[in-house]
């Protein structure tokens, strides 16, 4: 497979038929938690996006370069401060670079630490053994495709707020069979990419 | 010194705490990883053997390595005082990870036995049915001079073909691509046996 | 002691972290495709729940509130790595079908809710009973999650054939929307027994419970509804 294939497949799969959340079950809290508003759900998705990328460039060469084969069980522990740490530094540069960036992603990065979706995709790309440059292109599939299922719920979402629910599903009840109808659609993918 | 100190407490205390902290964690997971990686060690190897027992009962079985195509490969030549076959350890990308498959050939050419070792990054229900004997027992009998094939239904052995498990394609196509592998290996030894 | 065994019922019960707290949805969704590995990581996170907030509690004085998350998470990565090698060690086939949920058990929101609301405030040994508590919540949670999806989906019981050979499983119920599903109708339920005895129901994920509600509300938690 030449290189624009496999990156491509990455994309598909990533995105449609292994979407992070509604095929692999990370993140649910933020899909869950923030995905009342279309835009605070855009806001959260670009700030996981973001991470992720940024946690897989850096957890990558430490896994291959540092933990190798010898170190690996120290594994949890590095990646999981190292992603405190990129956390943090990311907030800390946009507060004093880029302020308005900050003003609209700064109150999600403190969450993002203690996403499993972030320690999840760091984890997955050095357990399937992938190449530099595939772990990055995994990390921005996972958050597009974190980014696709939090705006399509949002917007399922905020026509719930109108709907006549009733008595015994409504809150969370119904807030999670909906996302099982929005995950029933992404089955659809399934085959997509190889 | 001491009115350094005074002046930085707040940055000093902390970071001494933490460092602290991380080397009593790492010296921990040191001391467990030197006490457990016999065990995981002796685990893995004992599952190894129970399986080549499982998909091809010898006395002993030789460990040995080959190159094709510029990537080497073990394989374990079985013995009964003379050689009687080879098992191959071989993985492929399936649904939602590698699928490790161990395949067993006679010395004549035919599939003894094909064990799926791993499906565990396939659906549950679905791919994941792909590891059970009844399911994986279709390979055995079929030969190994030529590739197998994945039919969606009615297959038959004469063709080397294999019926899927049912809503699974991917993962069955991985499995196969797997066995096929070792059959590659199988019929490069052979004619470098000659 | 009768306050310690409060502490103990309460997350079983009343706090019972996965249906009224609702934290560590993920691992709940994601691993409860048969009952035995719903104990499996029930019983995993139980452990570094029960050291974590021991070591915590140990630590509460000596760790200054500056670093105060990034210690707690360290100290739960390492009890997370240990179980994990454990685990590998002893009961190796629990650990191929949780995969890479053991590893995450380090950013399940429980154990650091647990660190940051519970153990950091309390004594070692209500901090124990507060984690086996909770621990056990959650352990009762996914193994009957795990019991309902693998009986409809696969049509067995901890392995065992139950209805299988009668009816045909739908194996939706093993995919990703059962399992969306079938967590909604547990909270539903939940959420009836609570009205019942004259309690709230589960409205949203709310601020109260997330374990980084205190750094957030500083960037008003409320008004997003922020929740990691």
């Amino acid at each position: 497979m030449n290189k624009v294939t496999a990156i491509t497949s990455i994309l598909l799969a990533g995105i449609l038929t292994n979407n992070m959340v509604l095929s692999k079950f990370l993140g649910i809290c933020p899909f869950l938690g923030v995905s009342k508003k279309v835009k605070t759900a855009l806001s959260m998705s670009i700030a996981v996006t973001l991470v992720m990328v940024i946690a897989s460039a850096v957890t990558w060469p430490i896994d291959t370069y540092i933990l190798k084969q010898d170190y690996n069980y120290l594994q949890t522990v590095v990646f999981i401060l190292v992603i405190a740490a990129i956390v943090q530094l990311i907030e800390i540069v946009l507060k004093k670079y880029i302020p308005p960036i900050y003003k609209a992603l700064g109150i999600y990065l403190p969450l993002i630490t203690t996403n499993c979706a972030v320690l999840g995709i760091t984890l997955i790309n050095v357990q399937n053994k992938l190449d530099f440059v595939s772990s990055l292109f995994n990390a921005l599939a996972a958050g597009l495709g974190f980014m696709l299922a939090m705006i399509l719920f949002a917007g399922v979402r905020e026509k719930l707020e109108t709907a006549d629910i009733p008595e015994f599903l409504k809150g969370l009840p119904i807030t999670l069979v909906a996302a099982a109808l929005v995950s029933l659609s992404f089955l659809g993918f399934a085959g997509i990419g190889g | 010194m001491k009115k350094f100190f005074e002046e930085n407490k707040g940055i000093i205390i902390p970071t001494v705490v933490m460092v602290l902290i991380c080397v009593v964690v790492t010296g921990a997971l040191a001391v467990t990883n030197m006490e457990t990686k016999n065990p995981i060690k002796e685990q893995e190897e004992k599952t190894q053997a129970d399986s080549m027992k499982e998909v091809m009962n010898a006395e002993t079985y030789e460990e040995n390595t080959a190159m094709l195509e510029g990537e080497e490969f073990t394989y374990y030549i079985a013995k009964n005082g003379e050689e009687i076959g080879y098992i191959f350890v071989t993985a492929e990308k399936g649904y939602g990870g590698d699928d490790k498959v161990m395949t067993a050939v006679n010395l004549d050419g035919t599939i003894k036995a094909v064990k799926v070792l791993d499906v565990s990054g396939e659906t549950p229900g679905l791919g994941q049915n792909a590891g059970n004997p009844e399911w994986y027992g279709a390979f055995s009998g079929l030969s190994a001079k030529t590739e197998t094939k994945i039919v969606k239904n009615g297959a038959d052995k004469d063709k080397n073909e294999v019926e899927a498990v049912t809503g699974a394609t991917i993962s069955s196509t991985a499995i196969k691509n797997a066995v096929n592998k070792a059959i590659s290996y199988y019929n490069y030894l052979e004619k470098e046996g000659d | 002691m009768n306050k310690n065994l409060k502490t103990l019922t309460n997350g079983i019960i009343t706090e019972n972290p996965t249906l009224r707290l609702v934290l560590g949805t993920c691992p709940t969704l994601a691993v409860t495709t048969a009952a035995k590995n719903g104990i499996g990581m029930g019983l995993a996170a139980t452990a570094v729940l029960i050291c974590s907030n021991a070591a915590i509690s140990l630590l509460r004085k000596v760790i200054p509130d500056k670093v105060r998350i990034p210690a707690f998470i360290t100290i739960i990565a390492g009890f997370v790595s240990v179980v994990q090698m454990l685990v590998k060690a002893f009961a190796p086939s629990i650990d191929k079908s949780l995969g890479i949920f053991l590893p995450l058990i380090v950013v399940n929101c429980i154990i650091l809710a647990r660190a940051e609301m519970f153990a950091s405030k309390n004594p070692v040994l209500p901090s124990i009973l507060d984690g086996l508590g909770m621990g056990v919540g959650f352990t009762c949670t996914l193994t009957l999650m795990g019991m309902i999806r693998e009986l409809l989906g696969n049509g067995t019981v901890f392995g065992l054939t139950v209805t299988a050979n009668h009816i045909t499983p739908m194996v939706i119920f093993l995919l990703p929307p059962g399992g969306f599903f079938v967590f909604g109708m547990l909270v539903a339920a939940s959420n009836a027994l609570a009205k019942r005895n004259g309690k709230k129901a589960v409205e949203h994920l709310g601020c109260e419970t997330c374990p980084m509600a205190s750094v957030c509300q500083k960037t008003n938690c409320t008004e997003s509804e922020v929740k990691a």
